[in-house]
């Protein structure tokens, strides 16, 4: 039986996992902030629709790069809030840095 | 931190799931929410919601995968599954669990049996430089019945070694005996203490400090005496001396000797024998006091065992030369006075070798009289196993071809073969593991029973026996490995199906599933064929058992109690001879007042009972002169000795109260020993001495002769050596008694009260240390036969109910199948008994199948038997008959119901359900 992998649904590897963690050091958010959030930024990432962002969240959980709890949103509902530990917040920074130097190292392969 | 949330993960899995969801959940409705405002209607919004949102299935798997990895995800939801087929399946559960419990359990029990008599290591620091050293004596012709060459060490022998050897940091001297007679500050003990008589090195060798004071050492001794010191057990300690901490500088009274308490071991040691633990320890140099064996430092007297441990830079090897060259130096000087005594003597010092043996389980005789036992035992149970298994796949087969549906569904589902395959060992696993478990209880009920088997009348048995971890890791080893070879013939087979096949026939085919029924006759085959095997071993056992039960000992066993006595408390310095004088006098009175009980027909008092491991020898000559050197056993009885044992006069007479007084000296022999001392002539009036040449002072005229006695029981063990048996007087030896015997009339155990009264009141002074059934003495003698017997027997019973299981199983299955066939046959006229016979046929081909294989490789293997046989041989035709017909007359009552089925179908019923 043929099985989608993560990474393969992303447009580079590692970048889900990035913007998550971005969107997250602006502050606490649940997962349909999150996405919503992602899809203002840019349509690619979410390409296979926004479901695939919950599997990356427990990704993160799993590295403890974020952290969640149960609480209630704007409107009064439950919904589950993510938070960047502190840990995640060395990790955005970097992968921020690596990011940039690959995409650096792109750009300058194909500017030349 | 990570471990604590993956543990937290897979406990609360279901948690996990839901919280997902429900996360899920928000995110669509949020969204639809969005849209909706925007303008979109209701069912339109829900539909862009979910299709945005994408495949959720998909996105809730793959993040199961972060808290959950997938194996273990797979194994969990294997294990509900496999779960829940059990509930709907409770016989099939039943059955194999059952199966397994008893294959797993005998495996586990004599394997637990196999570790505390043979493995287990004694609970010392470094056991396995621990050697027992044994002295050799080879002696061609005399000593080297029974192949049983082992000898101990007398004092003298063992001071020398010590004093000379290189090889060993320690070595000690070691003798137990279990006393009649203990006291300390509360009194007399209720039970018969067991002293252990040790040289002071013990403690050193031992290595384990006492909890309180000191063990024994150097400067206890002082040459051949020593202080009256002793080490008390903990458990000693406890229930005597209620854990009292001053208990130092107290005494217990062994016997009639006070010895002063120096020192307290720690709970968990018990002494250097497993299987006979000690109460307390005393110098070795106290054994004469104690005992009042007087002779217990001259060099010939051999009476102790000894252990050491080996220097580390020393071979085994190295100090067997050394320790055998110091044996030779030492009987170099007895083999001269022997030369002088003896001209005939053929002893040489090359006789004579020092064997070390590893002593990392402490001294054990158990290992020696059952160590090949149980080797065999362990060969029986896991032959048992086999069958087990055999039958359990049998079962799986079965019940994979009833499933065959499911499997095949699921198969072309995409789940892949290795996971269906996977899916079914589980089951398998899980189904064994439930047997197992319930092996376990059935083991250490079994195991209890087991150590009660192997003690006896005269040496109780205190076997630590536990399920520790050696046995458990066993038990694992043998479940999984039982799984195996159940489960994967049968997974292979359930998963090999075509999909097409299994759905287009749904078992309407009249000649489907041949390969399998194919495999179901094999593994039946197998069954009859292991069965065989089980069988003629359990056969040949019980007959061996029967021969040694009516083996003609020479007297009667049946109804004679036996009580053993000792004059108490012994004083110190009484010899036999004023023993004997105590109880001049009185022994008529005592022997008259037993025979007058209530339900006793005859009483005799005696030396010696037979078959109670004591024995006499003398070297016998008679008066012609012309034999020569005679070894018989011998006993000292009083009056009514042969009527209380049913021995049966052949000539002559008894022995009468007139003999005392006439003061020739007089003797009973057996036929065996008139037999040798005098071939031509009779017996009766011939005279004979005992010592080393025919001594006319010392001759006793022969006035009787009996029948052959078996003095050691049915088997006559180690007897070879004595061509015959000699009764003389308590009297006229000046011998005291030692054991009454009574000739009962009624169950010999209800007139016990009444003989410890008439005790009590005759001669208070005596104590009972025993009483026990000569019938008792002699099973205890054919222990080991009758021990065997009963566990083959035991499991060749459950065998053959496995194979009725499995073949009745197999017979109905395959009617089952044939229904159609059969309905057919019997629309074209086949009679019920063609039917029957149809079905009785197929059975007794499997059962001759199996016998065709089984029957031979008994007889190839049976030799492996032929030690433990008694007067039947291992490929005995009998007991291959017998088993050829237990196995047809299963193979038979197997078929029957299923035969009656086959007959019974309504050819209009079957054809119409197509």
């Amino acid at each position: 039986m043929p099985r989608s992998t993560d990474a393969s649904q992303e447009l580079l590897p590692g970048t889900l996992d990035l913007l998550i963690l971005k969107t997250l050091s602006r502050g606490p958010l649940h997962g349909y902030g999150i996405a919503q959030h992602l899809l203002a930024v840019s349509a690619e990432v979410l390409q296979v629709g926004e479901g695939s962002l919950y599997p990356a969240l427990q990704r993160l959980l799993g590295k403890e790069w974020v952290d969640a709890e149960w609480g209630l949103t704007d409107t009064g509902r439950r919904a589950r809030i993510y938070r960047l530990t502190p840990a995640g917040r060395t990790q955005l920074a970097v992968e921020t840095g690596k990011f940039t130097r690959m995409v650096g190292a792109i750009q300058a392969v194909l500017t030349a | 931190m990570f471990w604590k949330r993956k543990v937290d993960e897979i406990l609360n899995r279901d948690s996990h799931d839901e919280e997902l969801a429900e996360e899920m959940r928000l995110h669509l409705e949020m969204k639809t929410e969005e849209l909706r405002d925007a303008g979109m209607p209701e069912r339109e919004a829900r539909e862009a919601a979910r299709r945005a949102f994408g495949n959720q299935l998909q996105f809730a798997e793959d993040s199961r995968r972060h808290w959950l990895p997938r194996w273990m995800d797979e194994w969990r939801q294997d294990i509900r599954f496999a779960l829940r087929s059990f509930a709907v399946n409770r016989g099939f559960v039943i059955t194999v669990f059952l199966t397994m419990a008893l294959g797993i359990g005998a495996n586990t029990a004599i394997f637990s049996m196999v570790e505390a008599v043979m493995l287990r290591k004694l609970p010392v620091a470094d056991p396995d430089s621990l050697m027992e050293v044994v002295p050799h004596l080879k002696q061609p012709g005399r000593w080297t019945s029974g192949g049983n060459d082992r000898w101990m060490l007398s004092y003298p022998l063992f001071r020398e070694i010590v004093g000379a050897q290189r090889s060993f940091s320690c070595l000690y001297g070691s003798s137990r005996l279990v006393r009649s007679y203990a006291e300390s500050g509360n009194g007399p003990w209720e039970i018969r203490p067991r002293a252990q008589f040790v040289s002071t090195c013990f403690f050193d060798t031992i290595g384990i400090p006492p909890l309180l004071g000191r063990g024994l050492q150097a400067s206890d001794v002082n040459g051949e005496s020593t202080q009256q010191v002793v080490v008390l057990s903990h458990s000693t300690w406890q229930q005597r001396f209620s854990a009292d901490p001053a208990v130092l500088g107290r005494s217990i009274t062994v016997g009639s000797t006070a010895f002063e308490i120096v020192g307290v071991m720690p709970p968990g040691f018990s002494g250097d024998s497993p299987a006979q633990p000690a109460d307390f320890w005393l110098p070795l140099e106290s054994y004469g006091r104690v005992t009042g064996f007087d002779s217990w430092n001259e060099r010939g007297s051999v009476w102790f065992q000894a252990m050491g441990r080996l220097r580390p830079s020393v071979s085994r090897e190295s100090a067997e030369a050394e320790l055998t060259t110091l044996l030779r130096n030492f009987v170099h000087t007895d083999i001269a006075e022997w030369k002088k005594a003896d001209a005939s003597s053929q002893a040489t010092p090359e006789m004579f070798r020092m064997e070390l043996q590893s002593g990392a389980g402490g001294f054990n005789d158990l290992r020696g009289q059952y160590g090949q036992a149980l080797r065999l035992l362990l060969g029986i149970v896991a032959l048992l196993l086999l069958l087990a298994c055999l039958n359990v796949a049998g079962l799986l087969m079965a019940r994979g071809t009833a499933r065959g549906h499911e499997i095949a569904v699921r198969l072309s589902l995409g789940a892949s073969r290795v996971r269906v395959m996977r899916q079914l060992l589980l089951e398998s696993l899980l189904l064994c593991s439930g047997g197992a478990l319930f092996g376990l209880l059935l083991a250490h009920a079994f195991s209890l029973r087991f150590v009660s088997l192997l003690s006896k009348a005269t040496a109780p048995l205190d076997l630590p026996y536990r399920m520790n971890g050696t046995v458990l890791l066993f038990t694992l080893a043998v479940t999984i490995l039982a799984t195996l070879v159940s489960a994967l013939l049968p997974a292979w087979q359930t998963t090999r199906g075509r999909l097409s096949a299994q759905l287009a026939s749904a078992g309407r085919s009249l000649t489907q599933h041949r390969s399998r029924l194919f495999l179901n006759r094999a593994l039946v085959t197998a069954q009859v064929a292991v069965g065989v095997l089980l069988a003629c071993g359990a056969g040949l056992m019980l007959r061996t058992l029967y021969n040694l039960s009516t083996q003609p000992v020479g007297y009667e066993v049946e109804h004679v109690l036996v009580a053993f006595l000792e004059q108490a408390p012994q004083r110190e310095g009484v010899s036999r001879r004023s023993v004997f004088d105590l109880q001049t006098g009185r022994t008529e009175p005592l022997r008259a007042r037993l025979a007058s009980l209530h339900g006793a027909s005859a009483a005799t008092l005696a030396h010696m009972a037979p078959m109670s491991n004591w024995m006499m020898s003398a070297t016998v000559h008679s008066s012609t002169g012309s034999t020569g050197h005679i070894m018989a056993l011998r006993n000292s009885v009083s009056a009514d000795y042969f009527e209380t044992l049913s021995s049966p006069l052949i000539a002559g007479r008894h022995f009468r109260p007139e003999d005392h007084a006439s003061g020739r000296r007089v003797c009973i022999i057996d036929e065996d020993l008139a037999q040798s001392l005098f071939p031509d002539l009779p017996a009766i009036g011939q005279s004979v001495s005992t010592g080393k040449v025919f001594d006319a002072r010392e001759a006793m005229d022969v006035i009787g002769v009996v029948r052959a006695n078996r003095w050691f029981g049915p088997k006559q063990d180690g007897a070879g050596q004595f061509k015959g048996m000699i009764w003389t007087t308590l009297e006229q030896e000046r011998r005291p008694f030692q054991v009454a015997l009574v000739k009962t009339t009624r169950e010999p155990t209800e007139i016990v009260p009444a003989l410890r009264q008439a005790f009590r009141e005759e001669m208070p002074e005596l104590l009972v240390t025993n009483i026990t059934t000569l019938e008792r003495l002699r099973d205890d003698t054919i222990q080991r036969e009758r021990l065997l017997a009963t566990l083959c027997t035991g499991f060749g019973g459950v065998a053959l109910v496995m194979i009725f299981a499995g073949l009745h199983g197999l017979l109905a299955y395959s009617v089952e199948r044939r229904i159609r066939e059969l309905g057919v046959r019997i629309a074209l006229g086949a009679t019920r008994a063609h039917l029957l016979r149809l079905v009785g046929n197929e059975s007794l081909a499997l059962i001759a199948a199996g016998l065709f294989i089984g029957l031979p490789a008994t007889w190839a293997v049976s030799h492996l038997l032929g030690s433990f046989l008694w007067e039947v041989k291992p490929t005995d035709p009998l007991t291959y008959i017998a088993t050829l017909l237990v196995m047809a007359a299963i193979g038979l009552t197997a078929a029957l119901p299923p035969a009656r089925r086959a007959a019974s179908v309504a050819p209009t019923e079957v054809l119409r359900n197509d």
